[in-house]
């Protein structure tokens, strides 16, 4: 009867998996894993972000031109109030979709919804 | 153990770690638009941070280079007598160019001297209206000459002569670059990243995105926009290698009065937005200047007209229509399978 060598000891799969687990908690612990999330840009900074999981509720985030009112939650978000001279960011209404973005240009914000793996729901950008 | 399987074990740590070299990407504003730039790696020259650093500074630059609100901007030297000759960088000559072959291949569709009649309509700002048919006629005599008629053929603004050299051929008319301008950069914006040793990344600005590159988990799908419901798409093109993609639609800058929408795209011979049906037209093209040289033309003319220019010049494009049944499309050749799109087509005569 033919034999195969054998590749590893037990010990060694323990090994193995106890890699494989760190590796794990390392890729899902790392930041945009915990949930579809509306993030705030300023001049290039992240100012402020939240879980669109959670309730409706409304926060300011200070623009370049003052505070501007961002309502997020029941898996959306969408820009409440801003003192830009057009309110066209106002009128965008609300977005939902991984990769959506809305800005306030004069203000120098820009909210994005940030998914769980990055990856826009299958589109990478959308003009 | 088996030194085969202690090796590939001491290995297995820093795949893992390579494969979690997440993106990075950068949001920010210039040029009355928002831009965000993604990185892939590997990188192999500096920081994805610095290299991102550096894009936002050139995006800074070329701002100021092609702005015309600012009185002292390099644009504004274009602002002067006719018959006077004046010198631009070779970064405006190559626009100024483009905006040429843009103006004589669309036939009339697009014309960078609609900046006052823009104002005048004032789309997009807070008092959007349909302004007096003889104001409009005032900004047409001034800009052309006469009161176009369809079949005329507009006269251009300027030369571009040798050593970046422009010849006006209006009076004070104010230049406005501004789409083809971001598409320019859009494409000056990817060879920082390239020189900054980031071959694979995406880049967007103002509905212009260049995908560069490929990625390692495979080909980039760049969605479009259903203009109706922004926050969702009605298809899908990939870009197997680097590409541009560019969008223009009637849902970006508009206002709505007695129930008709008034957008910012312009029928340079009538003074009024086109109104002819469309309301999106996606380009695919080698560079975002292309791109954004055709996209609004393509809009304008409809697609009868312009699918014959997009097929004679291998641009690919894609129409969406607003009918009262709802929305329909239409699509150049040469998609192949590059396109998923999930509208209905139109009726040939469309």
């Amino acid at each position: 009867m033919r034999t195969f060598p054998r590749l590893a000891a037990p010990a060694d799969v323990l090994v193995l998996m106890a890699v494989l687990a760190a590796a794990g908690w390392s890729w899902f612990s790392s930041p945009g894993s915990d949930g579809s999330k509306a993030a705030v840009y300023v001049d290039g900074k992240r100012m402020a972000w939240w879980n669109l999981e959670g309730p409706l509720a409304l926060d300011t985030v200070e623009g370049a031109l003052g505070p501007v009112v961002v309502e997020h939650g029941r898996g959306s978000a969408r820009i409440l109030w801003a003192p830009c001279p057009h309110h066209l960011c106002m009128k965008a209404g609300s977005i939902h979709r991984t990769g959506a973005e809305l800005a306030c240009v004069p203000s120098h914000l820009v909210v994005v919804v940030e998914g769980t793996d990055g990856s826009g729901n299958g589109v990478d950008a959308v003009p | 153990m088996r030194p085969a399987f202690r090796l590939a074990l001491l290995a297995l740590p820093l795949f893992l770690t390579s494969c979690n070299s997440k993106p990075v990407t950068r949001y920010w504003t210039a040029m009355d638009c928002n831009f965000d730039a993604t990185v892939h790696g590997p990188g192999e020259g500096v920081s994805a941070a610095k290299a991102l650093d550096l894009e936002v500074a050139e995006s800074h630059r070329l701002d100021h280079l092609f702005t015309d609100y600012d009185a002292s901007s390099p644009l504004s030297i274009l602002r002067g007598r006719k018959g006077d000759t004046v010198v631009v960088g070779p970064e405006i000559a190559l626009v100024l160019r483009k905006v040429l072959v843009s103006m004589r291949i669309s036939h009339n569709a697009f014309d960078p001297g609609m900046h006052d009649l823009k104002q005048l309509w004032g789309v997009g700002t807070e008092k959007g209206h349909v302004p007096p048919q003889d104001s409009i006629d005032l900004f047409l005599k001034r800009r052309f000459g006469f009161l176009p008629k369809p079949d005329d053929t507009l006269p251009v603004p300027f030369r571009v002569l040798p050593d970046d050299r422009v010849l006006l051929l209006t009076d004070s008319l104010p230049i406005d670059l501004g789409g083809i301008a971001k598409g320019y950069s859009v494409d000056r914006l990817s060879r920082v990243l390239d020189s900054a040793g980031w071959p694979r990344h995406l880049i967007q600005g103002g509905g212009e995105i260049i995908a560069a590159g490929r990625k390692r988990s495979g080909p980039w799908h760049i969605g479009i926009k259903n203009p109706r419901r922004n926050d969702t798409i009605v298809g899908i093109i990939r870009c197997d290698s680097t590409c541009a993609v560019s969008t223009s639609g009637d849902y970006e800058r508009y206002f709505i009065q007695d129930g008709i929408r008034y957008h910012h795209i312009f029928d340079p011979p009538t003074g009024h937005p086109a109104l002819g049906g469309t309301i999106s037209v996606t380009v695919l093209c080698p560079t975002s200047l292309d791109c954004d040289a055709f996209t609004k033309p393509l809009f304008v003319m409809g697609p009868a007209r312009s699918r014959h220019l997009a097929d004679s010049l291998g641009l690919q494009a894609y129409w969406i229509r607003e009918t009262p049944d709802g929305m329909c499309s239409r699509q150049s050749l040469g998609w192949g399978d590059r396109l998923q799109a999930s509208l209905p087509t139109c009726p040939v005569d469309w």
